[in-house]
């Protein structure tokens, strides 16, 4: 490659911006069932959609203030634990951006 | 779980204030679950770098806290204005260096070349480091105030594609025109020059009889008239060669260096009598002219320096974009629309 990036890097950078937009999606559709942090970084790895702690938790608390979750302190296995779940107003969001994602979806296997 | 309680303090250290609490407990509960898979996987309690392997998984305490940070990105010079101020600093650097350089080579010729380099060098980096500190906060400003009040927003609404400005048609050849005439200039001039020495008429016209000129004159004659050669010699060889677009701008560059040598040296000599009363004058009439000259000449001479150093900085940046372009042209005998 003339830029010096090798072919390798250039997919993993593509790969890890295309999937970046496809996180807050799958959350948002993950957290219709409550959950907390580190169980929902294990249901979105088993669902094939691995993402980092250092990128999971942050995005949580950014959902939150943003309205779309709601969190709540909870004792299980006698630990306290922070759990999140879909708001009214996440789910109208999450509605539209499925929408959108499936006209996208469309749109290139039109193309492809 | 010692090594836990370490990297919280760490983490915390870096987050803000108000929320350090509730993001240390929830950051510390998600981090146990997933200590107590992994020991429950094993079987057994995690060993000590077990645990550190967790923890590194998660990242450097200042990582994962500047994650948590709500702030938006911020910059000093953000992407909008990045490109001119990285245009406005290259030209500053360039136009400093040549300055300093200058300044060096004028300097070398008065002896103690070393010492003279050295101190042209740190002249360079005294101005060089205020000047590019002024250049950063006067586009670190002008970044703020336009995010502030939408400037870019504004001006792309206001903007009118018909009030760009139209492309410069620079000719490919160095006119056919140019060259005869910078001919018959030179030949002139040279004409002029040897005629000089022998019809001092030439030089004070009617006062010819009562001046003449001073023998530290006759020092620079020689280079001044090599110069009038190799200007007559660029004239002839771009009417030959007229694609040789940048020989032109690099002739006056390097006469003008020559000449600001030359009038480096005059303007340092400690006498500054120019022009003398001729031995067959008599009187002190002409001493008073010739004090009128010199001085009129000295300060001829300092402004004809002054121009020529700024004139210098922006031939050299002519001939960077001539031969640059002469370069890409021979590479690529078609030349774009745009180039």
């Amino acid at each position: 490659m003339t830029s010096g990036i090798s072919n390798h890097d250039l997919f993993e950078n593509l790969r890890l911006e295309l999937r970046r937009g496809s996180l807050v999606l799958a959350v948002l559709a993950a957290l219709r069932k409550e959950q907390y942090g580190y169980t929902l970084r294990k249901t979105l790895a088993e669902q094939g959609m691995a993402i980092d702690e250092g990128t999971l938790y942050p995005l949580l608390r950014r959902l939150e203030s943003q309205g779309l979750l709601i969190s709540e302190w909870r004792e299980e296995e006698k630990r306290n634990k922070r759990f999140y779940r879909l708001s009214s107003d996440g789910r109208v969001i999450l509605k539209q951006l499925l929408a959108e994602w499936q006209s996208i979806n469309s749109s290139l296997n039109g193309m492809l | 779980m010692e090594l836990l309680d370490r990297y919280l303090r760490a983490v915390k250290f870096f987050l803000p204030r108000r929320q350090q609490d509730d993001i240390l407990r929830e950051l510390s509960e998600n981090i146990l679950s997933q200590m107590e898979d992994k020991a429950a996987e094993l079987g057994r309690p995690l060993n000590e770098s077990e645990q550190g392997a967790i923890l590194k998984q998660h990242g450097h305490p200042f990582l994962v806290a500047s994650r948590f940070r709500n702030t938006p990105v911020q910059y000093l010079i953000g992407p909008v204005v990045f490109p001119f101020y990285w245009f406005v600093l290259k030209i500053l650097f360039w136009i400093g260096l040549g300055v300093c350089a200058l300044n060096s080579v004028a300097l070398l010729s008065g002896g103690e070349p070393v010492r003279q380099l050295l101190h042209g060098l740190l002249g360079f980096a005294n101005v060089a480091l205020p000047v590019f500190g002024w250049v950063t906060f006067v586009f670190a400003a002008h970044d703020f105030f336009q995010a502030k009040f939408r400037l870019v927003d504004k001006l792309n609404q206001r903007w009118d594609p018909r009030s760009l400005p139209a492309i410069a048609t620079t000719p490919r050849k160095v006119r056919r025109s140019q060259s005869i005439f910078g001919l018959i200039a030179g030949t002139v001039y040279i004409a002029w020059l040897l005629a000089a020495p022998y019809h001092p008429y030439l030089i004070f016209g009617p006062a010819a009889r009562a001046l003449r000129l001073a023998p530290e004159w006759h020092r620079f004659y020689l280079p001044v008239v090599v110069l009038a050669i190799a200007g007559l010699a660029q004239a002839a060889i771009t009417l030959v060669r007229p694609e040789w677009t940048w020989l032109p701008p690099v002739t006056r560059l390097v006469s003008n260096v020559a000449v600001l040598v030359i009038l480096r040296s005059i303007l340092k000599a400690n006498s500054y009598d120019f022009v003398l009363v001729a031995d067959s004058a008599n009187g002190a009439r002409y001493e008073i002219v010739a004090h009128i000259a010199n001085i009129a000449i000295l300060c001829t001479l300092a402004s004809v320096a002054l121009g020529l150093s700024i004139a210098l900085m922006i031939q050299a940046w002519q001939c960077l974009k001539e031969i640059r372009q002469w370069i890409r042209r021979r590479g690529n005998p078609l030349p774009s629309r745009i180039s």
